[in-house]
């Protein structure tokens, strides 16, 4: 109940901050690119603020308290208000394969990943090229990323058809935002 | 019978029975977040990346002092967190509540200690004239991705932090189980992983090399 009054709140104080942002706009800012953009963000952004305020209080938690707020309609067709049972869950639910990682393999991991930064602090400070430098070191955070989704994120032992669904797609997106490098060089050759 | 019972599996399988891809939904549905969330940030770093490349007089003012030392320790310290939310998971998955617990808030201190260190770190740049419109030694673009990218991501560790608070919560009170800890988990870890990749763009390929 107290969490879910918070929440609402929270809900209300960020629509709120997202209109305001939009009101202190000057009348002329607004017409330009950057404002209508910034204008079209920020009310976007109260709408799902708000929208999710007012899911919070037609929701079955705080039905009855809305209930007491508001003036009641009709006495006849009002159901009853169905108290929120919470049921107590057991901490381990017995579906499903569990395969916990040995502390063991953890702490290598761990071990290895807090090497590979201090080797690339390392190279930060060896004079090299840009290109070569940017190589190894996105090199080293790829290595990184890859042992933290294998073994943190346990995706190595989940089953294979979850890694094909996600990790191709993902890679290939962002692969594909590289489309936009051709032409910040040109960029850089037209500056006067 | 023997039909009824290959009839039976036959449904099973195709009549979505079973789980494609053995994981629960709320799993499911995180790593599909995770997914987005990891295409947001790639879009952050490529845009870095473009302005970077664009620009000519592209500052490198960081010193060892204190902002790669500082930059440093919070990698390790969200390298650290990781670790302590793994062990989380594992007390979870054995059944452990008091553990997960204690593993779950020592991964929440440390993500408060991240938040600290980055804030006190900020301080010193914007100390030093450095804002989100404009800084000491060159395009003001420099400012502005710095804080864009690294306040992104301190948002998401705030978030973080919250969110493992409320789930050390549900797991007192017995409203979670395992696999809300794992997932919770899941979140957490891709937050250090995103990082993995601010911090050398960020800041290693901004140091002050002394000309």
């Amino acid at each position: 109940m107290v969490e879910t009054l918070l929440l609402l709140a929270l809900n209300l104080l960020l629509g709120a901050g997202c209109v305001f942002a939009v009101l202190r706009q000057t009348p002329q800012d607004v017409l330009t690119l950057d404002g209508l953009f910034l204008s079209i963000s920020c009310m976007v952004l109260a709408l799902v603020f708000f929208l999710n305020g007012y899911w919070t209080l037609r929701s079955q938690e705080l039905s009855p308290l809305l209930q007491r707020l508001l003036p009641k309609r009709k006495e006849s067709e009002e159901p009853e208000a169905h108290p929120v049972v919470r049921k107590e869950v057991p901490l381990v639910l017995d579906h499903g394969a569990h395969s916990a990682m040995g502390n063991r393999l953890v702490f290598t991991v761990w071990f290895w990943l807090v090497l590979i930064t201090l080797v690339e602090v390392f190279l930060a400070y060896i004079k090299l090229d840009v290109i070569t430098m940017l190589i190894l070191l996105l090199g080293f955070s790829v290595v990184k990323a890859a042992l933290i989704i294998a073994y943190f994120m346990h995706l190595r032992f989940e089953k294979r058809s979850l890694v094909w669904t996600l990790m191709p797609a993902m890679v290939v997106t962002i692969c594909l935002l590289a489309v936009f490098f051709p032409d910040s060089f040109r960029l850089l050759e037209l500056r006067p | 019978m023997a039909d009824a019972h290959v009839e039976n599996r036959g449904l099973q399988v195709w009549g979505g029975g079973t789980l494609p891809y053995s994981v629960s939904h709320i799993k499911l549905g995180m790593w599909l977040f995770i997914v987005s969330d990891a295409l947001t940030f790639s879009a952050l770093l490529f845009g870095y990346s473009y302005v970077r490349i664009a620009t000519p007089d592209w500052p490198t003012p960081f010193h060892f002092w204190p902002t790669v030392v500082f930059a440093t320790l919070m990698t390790a310290v969200l390298l650290s967190s990781s670790l302590t939310m793994v062990l989380a998971v594992n007390a979870a998955q054995r059944g452990d509540r008091q553990w997960t617990i204690r593993w779950i808030l020592a991964t929440a201190i440390f993500g408060a200690a991240f938040i600290v260190l980055h804030g006190w770190e900020w301080m010193g740049l914007m100390n030093q004239g450095m804002t989100l419109t404009g800084n000491p030694w060159g395009t003001p673009l420099f400012g502005a991705t710095f804080f864009g990218i690294t306040g992104m991501h301190m948002f998401h560790v705030f978030t973080g932090v919250v969110y493992l608070l409320a789930i050390a919560g549900g797991v007192a009170r017995k409203r979670f189980h395992s696999e809300h800890v794992e997932v919770c988990g899941l979140y957490w870890h891709f937050v250090d992983l995103v990082w993995m990749f601010v911090f050398p763009l960020v800041y290693l390929l901004s140091v002050d090399m002394g000309a």
